[in-house]
């Protein structure tokens, strides 16, 4: 790019950032939305770490005997906010309904007894959160054996173990990503693609349909320097969206952004820049702007929800979590969790911001060689 | 009427000619139910969760029989497919493969592990969790305590005798053939006292399914929970998009052409109405059959499910037409119908369980169309019938006669004064 046309490169991109700030539509999608986003998924998604939090368990007692006293013990050393329901009693249906009902059927202590088998029945209720039912189902695994043991070997309490665990988070920053710390980085990362992606691409095949990038190209400045000014402006509209997402996370979320300010800065730049070349090589891709956003949203969805910005990765199938590699977000998403859960720095998101470099180098040559001004 | 189903009937011919918007409001909500299928589903067939492989790395600083129970435990075939473990020679290597290859958590067994446990002495397993993961480092660390307690209560079993067998190990002692006699009966005859209460426990847990599907098992079907708020974004969107026509044919002033034909303009204007309602009812069906076909739910009795899709689509057309009649340009109808179904899905109760909202979020929820249409369907999917239907059927249908007439009104009312 030549020196003296960077004025005229600089023009365009602050046009296309006026043109983006000026839509209303653009600024709910830009700046609002994310937030409600955020706010909703993070409350509702907020640490549930049953090793540190109390799940719901209701136990319907059929009979009181020891040993059904002992097993309910067992399970309220376990953590859990355990309530009972004595016999003759019933489980409240409805709204007033548990979220998972255990029963200690009747015959439970004379069944051990004489050595028969004794069925307890676990009930999720709908819409339980699996993760509290699997906190469940491991702890009354424990407590029953715990309890059978006991009775076999004459007294087996906790304080008796003789194999201890001691757990404890790896890394420097130790912040698991779950509420906000998942949803403040992933909606970051699906925002910034959805305003470059469809915003960007849509406003590309608009200034193509409507003629405008033919009346740009008559004036003084390369090819090259038309789509720098081009990228320049998606780029300035995801940082203005970026810097909002830092200060919000920062002040309202008070979330930490890690420790090392230039790793995040490198990683979310380098992540802006792949992000801005996608969108402008969608914009070359189409025809027709409303093809090109609305395709273009598609995309977005499926890189944003294999790049791990709607749940947890670990989650996914593993051949899914190494797809997701394929996108910049897959890149960016782990990029921050290093920075934000395992509290790296420059060095570690170093091969996370080349990848994303080369995905921007890539899309920009790419839509470089699409890019025709005219219709 | 027979001019009403005329307009209608040519209206919808055109609407099919060009299927683009239709397709892409579509898309959209399968696009995300495919990726929640692929991350929450497997593909199991049945739609249930399956639970993902936990990834752990071992590290063994002891080297004894006693942790190479711990690191073989993948041996068992039904361990290996719920739990992959990788060994690593050092903690250094443990904690690089627990970064870089995303393994859910790092078990170090110290050096002398195995000595302590036969000599009863109390020992400490260190579970090193992977910070940049929710679930499956938690899941390790129940795993782990589970296998403590049964290591502790063979330690328990043992007793003193754990010494003896400490030395067996050692190669020491094989040649004492009395001492070794005894000591296997001494082991047979405890493990013989304790086998009818822990080999296998005796207490054994059933999961019977969820209190609302009584008798079926594996409980919460989360394919058959997710579908119907895709589905229900997906007409929305729909709706929406086929709304967008009457903007358009005002900006065609093929609208206003129209009163000069020997047709009223509230004829044109319930036609065209009616034929989003047909678009988004093709918009149903088309989803309803993807949902059994691809995603596998069960809507139970085809009537129960055809008078909700009916209700539905009448919903989400009058949602539509208020919408439209409200706008003035295409682009506001644009801005404000992608943010309102986005919105609306969400506290509706499509992404989320209403269960996990706060009370007054769960009340804002019963503000929005979404959450009567999903819950109508969600009561299908689970199993429910009429009566469990009927009270969203009932709203929906409320819903959907006062915001279609209110919009046909409206929409009329704007198009006498030749703002449409």
């Amino acid at each position: 790019m030549r020196l003296g046309s960077l004025p005229l490169v600089l023009s365009i991109a602050r046009q296309d950032l006026r043109l983006t700030l000026r839509d209303r539509s653009s600024i709910f999608w830009v700046f609002i939305a994310p937030f409600i986003w955020v706010f909703l998924f993070g409350t509702l998604t907020r640490p549930s770490d049953p090793t540190k939090t109390r799940i719901g368990l209701t136990v319907l007692q059929q009979e009181t005997t020891p040993m059904a006293e002992r097993l309910v013990e067992g399970l309220r050393a376990e953590n859990f906010d355990v309530k009972t329901i004595p016999p003759g009693g019933s489980v409240p249906t409805g709204d007033e309904a548990p979220a998972r009902t255990l029963t200690i059927p009747a015959g439970f202590q004379e069944s051990i007894a004489q050595r028969r088998k004794v069925q307890l029945d676990l009930r999720e209720g709908k819409n339980a959160n699996p993760e509290g039912t699997f906190a469940v189902q491991v702890a009354l695994h424990k407590a029953s054996v715990r309890l059978l043991a006991d009775e076999a070997l004459g007294g087996f309490s906790p304080g008796d173990d003789t194999v201890r665990v001691r757990a404890s988070y790896a890394g420097n920053a130790r912040i698991v990503p779950s509420g906000y710390y998942q949803t403040i980085p992933g909606n970051l990362v699906m925002f910034v693609l959805i305003a470059a992606v469809t915003y960007g691409a849509s406003q590309i095949a608009t200034e193509r349909k409507n003629g405008i990038l033919r009346r740009l190209s008559a004036a003084p400045l390369r090819k090259s320097e038309l789509i720098a000014g081009k990228l320049l402006g998606r780029v300035a509209v995801a940082l203005v969206q970026v810097g909002v997402f830092l200060l919000i996370g920062l002040t309202i979320f008070r979330i930490s952004w890690g420790t090392s300010p230039a790793g995040l800065v490198l990683l979310l730049a380098a992540y802006l820049l792949s992000a801005a070349a996608i969108g402008l090589l969608g914009g070359t891709l189409f025809a027709s702007p409303d093809a090109a956003s609305g395709v273009g949203i598609v995309v977005v969805l499926v890189m944003a929800a294999m790049g791990g910005c709607w749940w947890p990765a670990e989650v996914m199938p593993r051949w899914l979590q190494t797809a997701a590699y394929i996108f910049p977000t897959g890149w960016a998403m782990n990029g921050l969790h290093e920075l934000l859960s395992w509290g790296g720095g420059l060095r570690e998101v170093g091969l996370h911001c080349a990848v994303l470099a080369l995905f921007a180098l890539g899309a920009g040559a790419l839509a470089a060689h699409r890019l025709k001004p005219v219709a | 009427m027979k001019s009403i189903l005329t307009l209608t009937a040519k209206d919808l011919r055109r609407r099919l000619a060009s299927p683009a918007g239709l397709i892409l409001s579509l898309t959209i909500p399968l696009a995300m139910g495919g990726m929640m299928l692929l991350a929450f589903g497997r593909m199991t067939g049945t739609g249930q969760r399956d639970v993902p492989q936990l990834r752990l790395v071992v590290v063994d600083q002891d080297e004894s029989p006693i942790s190479g129970i711990i690191t073989g435990a993948t041996q068992n075939p039904e361990a290996a497919e719920r739990m992959h473990i990788e060994r690593a020679a050092s903690r250094e290597e443990g904690e690089r493969l627990l970064r870089d290859q995303d393994f859910a958590a790092l078990l170090i067994i110290p050096k002398g592990f195995g000595e302590a446990l036969l000599g009863s002495q109390q020992v400490e397993l260190e579970l090193v969790k992977n910070p940049a993961q929710r679930i499956m480092p938690v899941a390790a660390q129940q795993i782990t305590e589970v296998m403590a307690l049964y290591l502790s209560g063979a330690a328990r079993l043992l007793g003193e005798d754990g010494l003896k067998i400490k030395q067996l190990f050692e190669g020491e002692g094989w040649q004492d053939t009395p001492a070794l006699t005894s000591l296997v009966t001494v082991m047979r005859d405890r493990i013989t006292s304790v086998s009818d209460l822990l080999f296998p426990p005796l207490i054994e847990v059933g999961t019977g399914g969820s209190e609302s599907d009584e008798g079926s098992p594996g409980g919460f079907n989360f394919i058959s929970w997710m579908y119907p708020g895709m589905i229900v974004m997906g007409l929305m969107f729909t709706g929406l998009d086929q709304m967008k026509d009457l903007l358009r044919e005002r900006e065609a002033g093929t609208l206003r052409r129209q009163l000069a034909a020997p047709v009223s303009a509230r004829h044109v204007l319930i036609g065209k109405v009616l034929s989003v309602a047909l678009v988004a009812a093709i918009a149903q069906i088309i989803l309803v059959v993807i949902g059994s076909l691809v995603f596998r739910v069960s809507w139970g009795d085809p009537l129960a499910l055809a008078a909700a899709s009916g209700l539905i689509v009448l919903a989400v057309t009058g949602f539509a037409a208020l919408l439209y009649s409200l706008v003035r340009t295409e682009r506001q109808g644009d801005a404000f119908g992608g943010i309102l179904t986005m919105v609306m899905a969400m506290l509706g109760g499509a992404f989320v369980p209403l269960q996990v909202m706060p009370e007054w979020l769960k009340s804002v929820s019963q503000l929005t169309v979404n959450h009567w249409c999903n819950e109508a369907l969600r009561s299908l999917t689970s199993g429910g019938g009429w009566s469990e239907m009927a009270p969203y059927l009932g709203v929906l249908a409320g819903m959907g006669v006062v915001s279609t007439a209110a919009g046909v009104l409206l929409l009329h009312r704007r198009h006498m004064r030749g703002a449409l």
